[in-house]
């Protein structure tokens, strides 16, 4: 394990026991020796923002970690791209550039500071600065699949688009057999769904989906037009998470997403 | 003789003139009323009315007989409109075939013992009502054969919502009709008694999950000419007599109805056929007799498609069944209501209208005819009487056509193709060489049948949609 981690969590933890948050930066460096560190510490001293920075480099894997205390992540990022002109002007750069701040992006953990590291090892692209964060850009490998079924094609390329763009996996079906047959096939995460399908009915998918073999169960929203309480009820009786009548928010669509599955 | 057959002849001419002069001022009102209908279908937001809580609750109501081949699809679509609140109630009046066993399986309905039942109309013996609870608003009634309003009124008896919708099993709503309807009515709910919906011709469209997917004009010469002939009836007349409340017929295939003053008149009359006009005449002669306010709407806009018959023995046999419904329903009503002060536009204009100039139509279209033939006969100098005559009818006709077309244009353009519009052209004027004489022969017959006290609601036989789907889907790829 590298020697940032530690080092860097236990100022961390003593930051969040301070109730303030602290920016961290990773970047990945070639062959940066101790006088060089020195140099460009100094250098970032006599500029401001006068905050109390920490400077930590790891020779094994020649990674430059830094530390801002108190500072929110537009500081960090600001102060990253500073850091990243430096060291391309010492020729010093060698990879890109990983940033966050704690706990805004992510809990403070040292699986958290470990995975940012590993994710800054897997970014081959040169001096491009990369926000941390563990719900979509940590978990590319795997990104959280939804089931998409509603019978109006606008709401569903439009959907498709904006969860996309957010980092989800999304998987479309305009009726209820197709819904189960995608469902099966795929084993979303989370569906989203309305009632009113043709050939097969909201709750009659919800019905089956309560039913199918699934090893992790997934979560079932409602977006719907249908706003009658019978409605509400019944959904929440078959086990829907989440009810949304239409016209919505995308905004407070994905919210409300993401609390579900995080 | 010659002096004799020239003034009837003459007189037919006027007839024609006044008829179509008539129908023209109709169609005024139609075009004063169109921009209104489209404003307000494009300011309003159906979308967000059809989860309302304050849309009311509607029973649809699906008469069938022998219709094991569209059923299941046409109770597929009805489950998925777009509309808060409603049921679905699938009356099987005694089918000789599987329509029965095709829904049970399909939809796995079970008989059930306890379904309350109101005796509010009188039908024939009911067998039994099949439900699932996996489907809560769908009801299937199964009934001795009683003929169409029968099934309707066993459906009234069942029904638990104050709004009845009458659709024909043959017939394909689109999903957001019911909710523009509604609108309709709940503009002015006290008043309004009944609303029809616009019917369209579905042959050559592809329907897909009992959805009309992608619109298409009859690639078929008949159902051609009835699409234009229903683009004519619906928008040109029925828009312009709703404005002037004088509708009398809201058709069968699709109208909402408040339920309780179809059972103040009585529920659907039996044993005739044209119960559709029959229940919209009881309904104008309640509401004035009891001096209510009252309207009978027309939503242009709502439209259901159905599919039209295809060839010529089917389609004389509806024409002539139609032809016997009207005649009935004017001999019955006319003698009490017409020119009767008391009935208002309704008994003035509407009923008188419809006698002379619908019922009527073959007789004197006919004699006028002859009696021009035999004058020319007699003294082919004059021929120009007789050119006269066929131009008058023509012209006349083509420019109604036209001014129906213009109006879907105008408001609806469900076609949009320009091949489209040119092929509605070229069959409106079409329409008046072969097609129009034939209707009016065929209405000729069923006055024939009527008399002869045949009232037997003859064949109707359907074909699937899938089968029509597929049909079309094939000739896609032929051509392209």
């Amino acid at each position: 394990m590298s020697n940032l981690v530690p080092a860097f969590f236990q100022l961390l933890s003593e930051m969040e026991a301070k109730q303030t948050s602290s920016g961290i930066i990773f970047v990945a460096c070639s062959n940066l020796s101790k006088d060089d560190l020195e140099v460009l510490k100094n250098h970032f001293e006599q500029e401001p923002p006068a905050a109390v920075t920490h400077y930590n480099y790891d020779k094994t894997k020649n990674i430059l970690g830094v530390l801002l205390e108190e500072q929110k992540l537009g500081t960090t990022h600001f102060h990253a791209l500073r850091v990243k002109d430096y060291l391309r002007e010492k020729q010093l750069l060698a990879g890109s550039v990983a940033i966050a701040s704690f706990p805004e992006n992510a809990r403070t953990t040292p699986q958290m500071l470990l995975k940012m590291l590993q994710n800054l090892e897997q970014q081959k692209s040169q001096g491009e600065i990369h926000i941390f964060d563990p719900v979509s850009g940590g978990s590319e490998k795997d990104p959280t699949s939804i089931l998409l079924v509603n019978p109006d094609q606008t709401v569903n390329d439009f959907l498709t688009i904006y969860l996309k763009r957010k980092g989800y996996q999304v998987i479309v079906a305009s009726d209820g057999v197709e819904g189960m047959q995608k469902y099966e096939e795929s084993m979303p995460d989370l569906v989203i769904t309305d009632l009113n399908l043709p050939v097969m009915s909201g709750y009659q998918l919800m019905e089956r989906i309560k039913h199918a073999e699934n090893d992790r169960e997934s979560k079932i929203v409602i977006l719907t037009d249908k706003r009658l309480e019978e409605d509400v009820q019944k959904s929440f009786a078959l086990g829907a998470s989440d009810y949304i009548t239409k016209p919505f928010s995308p905004v407070e669509l994905e919210a409300r997403v993401k609390r579900l599955i995080s | 003789m010659r002096d004799f057959l020239l003034y009837y002849g003459m007189f037919a001419v006027y007839y024609v003139i006044a008829i179509n002069s008539l129908y023209f001022i109709i169609m005024m009102f139609s075009f004063k009323n169109i921009l209104g209908i489209l404003k307000s279908s494009v300011y309003s937001r159906f979308q967000k009315l059809s989860g309302s809580e304050h849309v009311p609750p509607i029973s649809i109501l699906v008469p069938a007989y022998n219709e094991e081949l569209t059923i299941i699809e046409n109770v597929r679509s009805l489950l998925a409109l777009n509309y808060p609140r409603y049921e679905v109630i699938v009356v099987n009046d005694g089918s000789k075939d599987d329509t029965l066993q095709v829904l049970t399986r399909e939809f796995k309905l079970e008989a059930s013992a306890h379904m309350p039942i109101q005796p509010l109309l009188q039908t024939s013996n009911i067998r039994g009502i099949y439900h699932n609870p996996a489907y809560p608003n769908l009801y299937l009634i199964d009934k001795e054969n009683g003929g169409k309003a029968d099934s309707l009124n066993a459906g009234i008896n069942l029904s638990h919502y104050p709004l009845i919708a009458s659709i024909d099993a043959d017939s394909l709503l689109e999903k957001d009709a019911l909710i523009r309807i509604a609108k309709v009515y709940m503009e002015n709910p006290e008043e309004t008694v009944a609303i029809g919906g616009d019917i369209r011709i579905a042959n050559g469209c592809k329907i897909e999950d009992g959805v009309v997917s992608d619109i298409r004009l009859p690639d078929k010469f008949l159902p051609m000419m009835q699409s234009v002939e229903y683009l004519k009836a619906f928008l040109g007349g029925r828009i312009g007599w709703s404005a002037i409340n004088g509708l009398i017929i809201v058709s069968g295939a699709f109208g909402v109805f408040r339920k309780d003053y179809v059972i103040k008149v009585g529920g659907y009359r039996e044993g005739y056929p044209g119960e559709d006009m029959n229940i919209i005449i009881k309904l104008h002669k309640y509401m004035l007799e009891n001096k209510l306010p009252y309207r009978v709407a027309f939503c242009p806009d709502a439209v259901c498609w159905t599919q039209a018959p295809d060839s010529f023995r089917i389609l004389g046999s509806q024409r002539r069944r139609w032809g016997r419904g009207n005649l009935k329903n004017m001999i019955e009503y006319g003698q009490h209501m017409v020119l009767r002060p008391k009935y208002k536009l309704f008994g003035m204009l509407t009923l008188p209208f419809n006698i002379l100039f619908e019922t009527l139509n073959p007789y004197f279209r006919i004699t006028g005819l002859l009696a021009l033939i035999g004058y020319t006969l007699l003294d082919m100098t004059n021929a120009n009487v007789l050119v006269l005559y066929g131009l008058l009818n023509v012209i006349y006709g083509v420019l109604l056509g036209v001014g129906a077309l213009l109006l879907e244009e105008i408001a609806f353009r469900r076609y949009p193709r320009i091949r489209d519009i040119v092929k509605m052209l070229f069959y409106t004027i079409l329409m008046f060489f072969g097609y129009r004489q034939v209707g009016v022969i065929w209405r000729f017959l069923g006055h024939i049948e009527f008399l002869r006290n045949n009232n037997s609601w003859g064949t109707m036989t359907r074909k699937s949609w899938q089968a029509e789907g597929n049909k079309n889907i094939s000739s896609l790829e032929a051509r392209g």
